[in-house]
């Protein structure tokens, strides 16, 4: 998968493997999530005090589902111009993000991690491992996913600082390891190699 | 926090920004707390604070690197209404973001 910004800032991105692409338009909906797991990742707790959390709940959370609403309006719109690549190695989809989308898209991958995170139950420990360890399709699913659409918002972060950037998420697809060379830069060290809290 | 892109500068010293003029007309102050969860890239988290506070690149990653280490970082201290602005953007990018009455 290959990403490149423009000189509009807009960012092409070509090469999609097509389970990334399944799995890039569901944020929308793991934006929309009722799961209340889900949603106390993307509301979450603002004040200690009681009194004044309700508060903040009643004045503030409708504005904050609001943007989030908004927000999987923007990505769900310009994921309907996801198109095949009838000229790709295999079954790839390409993808434009316009400029002006671009902080629309990174925190709607944000949230859609989040909401990923919250709903699947995974633990911190199991964050570590790799996908097909957790013994349980749903969770290692989750964990996959949550994976690749980090590894997408940091593609698309890198890319606004270099202009090009070849991504593997891809090549993760068929790694065991799934430590791989995530951070794009072509040094295979990934991001496991590094401390996390 | 997730690790992805490493420092690219070395981190300055810097200092929690207070809005004093605002604090002596609307009382005490409040700090805006940013927690440490294990899936938000640090890269993003530093982008954020650049773009939320318009903090510089060092100052935000310090700020990052709080989070990551200790699991908490007061990110700004000042007048109530504005910090619950910027707890709305943050959490609009979806970082985990609380307020809490700066200690006296």
């Amino acid at each position: 998968m290959r990403l490149v910004m423009d000189e509009n800032g807009d960012v092409h991105v070509t090469g999609m493997p097509l389970l990334f692409a399944d799995t890039l338009g569901r944020v929308p909906a793991l934006l929309e999530s009722e799961d209340p797991r889900a949603r106390e990742r993307l509301a979450p707790r603002t004040f200690e005090d009681d009194e004044e959390e309700a508060q903040w709940r009643r004045l503030s959370t409708p504005d904050l589902l609001h943007l989030i609403a908004s927000r999987a309006e923007t990505v769900r719109s310009d994921l309907a111009a996801l198109r095949w690549e009838p000229d790709g190695p295999g079954d790839t989809f390409a993808l434009t993000i316009p400029a002006a989308h671009r902080p629309a898209f990174e925190a709607a991958l944000n949230g859609a991690v989040q909401s990923l995170y919250g709903s699947s139950g995974l633990s911190q420990e199991e964050l570590q491992r790799n996908p097909g360890e957790l013994g349980d399709l749903d969770r290692d699913i989750a964990l996959l996913r949550i994976r690749w659409l980090t590894a997408f918002l940091g593609d698309l972060l890198m890319v606004q600082e270099r202009g090009m950037l070849d991504d593997t998420i891809d090549e993760m697809e068929g790694d065991d390891t799934d430590d791989g060379d995530i951070d794009g830069d072509g040094d295979g060290d990934g991001d496991d190699d590094e401390p996390r809290a | 926090m997730k690790t992805l892109l490493r420092p690219r500068t070395t981190v300055a010293a810097t200092e929690t920004e207070t809005d004093t003029a605002t604090l002596t007309r609307v009382g005490r102050p409040w700090n805006v707390v940013v927690h440490d969860d294990p899936v938000t890239l640090m890269e993003y988290v530093t982008k954020v604070f650049m773009e939320v506070f318009a903090y510089p690149h060092a100052k935000a990653q310090e700020l990052m690197l709080e989070v990551h280490q200790t699991g908490r970082s007061v990110v700004w201290t000042g007048a109530r209404e504005r910090a619950e602005g910027h707890v709305q953007k943050l959490q609009g990018r979806h970082l985990i973001a609380t307020l809490e009455p700066s200690p006296e």
